[in-house]
């Protein structure tokens, strides 16, 4: 029977970066249950194996972990040469970075771009040059709001990592719309994730509870992100490319 | 570590330290020119000066300039 549920993920590889922790494993596990077979990567043995548990693994389901850093080309060439086709990837591997411009380094600049930016546009041009996109396929980066439409205190050095990966989405999505790969980002607000208790370090939760109040609908949670990059890894997003998404609860209509 | 050193550091995170009247018995956070900026450019400089992790509850556990002087004594 002809599949009329263009929503679904049911057939699809797709590959997810950052999949051990926070919006990346969300995505994983979220696609899983929308009926992919997902290949998980990260440099975390135990945290990708937690991922990994929590996937929905049905009859014709066949999840793969992948095991190594971004940021190690050769490493990266080897692994992805065990890759099958794929028709879908999210680059959700990333890394946040408070700190006001004065007390910033090169040494930080260089490892906020190699986190946010490098590690996966790498990933993503051996995986061009290697053929192992589908026709049809998508393509999700990871933005912020930051460095999209606001540019908080503190996040310079994050907000220019992110504006350079909405230069790439609308110059790559022009480029492989010849195939009809779509290539989009998603920009989310503050998302209640690891890195979000990482940051409770460094401000105080009264802080936490005011900034809270710029949301209409409240912070988000790693799920929220992930049902709208299901969309756009389904056919029902199939004529949406080149676009930075906004999703945060409302904090810029304000 | 020296509390006049640690009060110039401190002052030194705000926009106009100049105009600012800073003693070690100051509440912090009464005043006009304190906000998350301020207290993140505290906490990366006595990183950078110190070589000593505060957090963001160090910062609210301080009334004073002195109580966060303290909480670094302690920490060093």
């Amino acid at each position: 029977m002809l599949n009329r549920n263009l929503f679904s993920l049911e057939g699809k590889n797709i590959l997810i970066t950052g999949a051990s922790s926070g919006i990346g494993r969300s995505v994983a596990v979220e696609s899983s249950f929308s009926g992919a077979n997902v290949f998980i990567c990260g440099r975390n043995v135990d945290k990708l194996e937690d991922t990994f548990e929590k996937l929905h693994h049905g009859p014709n389901q066949n999840h793969k972990k992948l095991i190594f850093d971004l940021n190690d080309e050769e490493i990266l060439i080897n692994v992805l040469m065990e890759v099958d086709k794929i028709d879908g990837v999210v680059l959700a591997a990333g890394n946040d970075l408070i700190l006001p411009f004065k007390f910033t380094n090169n040494l930080n600049l260089k490892n906020i771009l190699d986190d946010n930016l490098i590690g996966n546009v790498s990933l993503l041009q051996n995986l061009t040059r290697a053929n192992k996109i589908s026709p049809n396929s998508s393509i999700v980066f990871f933005s912020s709001v930051n460095g999209t439409l606001i540019g908080s205190k503190g996040h310079s050095l994050y907000a220019a990592a992110k504006g350079a990966i909405n230069g790439i989405v609308r110059s790559l999505a022009n480029e492989l719309a010849r195939k009809k790969i779509r290539v989009n980002a998603v920009a989310p607000g503050l998302v209640e994730t690891g890195l979000f208790q990482i940051n409770q370090n460094i401000i105080s939760k009264d802080e936490i509870e005011s900034y809270r109040k710029d949301y209409p609908l409240g912070f988000g949670s790693p799920e929220d992100v992930s049902y709208l990059t299901i969309f756009l890894l389904s056919a029902a997003s199939k004529w949406i490319t080149g676009q930075i998404i906004t999703i945060d609860g409302g904090l810029t209509i304000n | 570590m020296k509390l006049d050193i640690f009060i110039e550091n401190f002052k030194s995170q705000f926009d106009e330290p100049e105009n600012l009247n800073l003693s070690q018995e100051t509440i912090f956070r009464e005043l006009e020119e304190w906000d998350s900026i301020v207290a993140i450019s505290v906490i990366a400089m006595v990183d950078s000066e110190y070589g000593i992790k505060l957090t963001g509850e160090d910062i609210k556990n301080s009334r004073t300039v002195n109580d966060l002087f303290l909480i670094l004594k302690a920490k060093c």
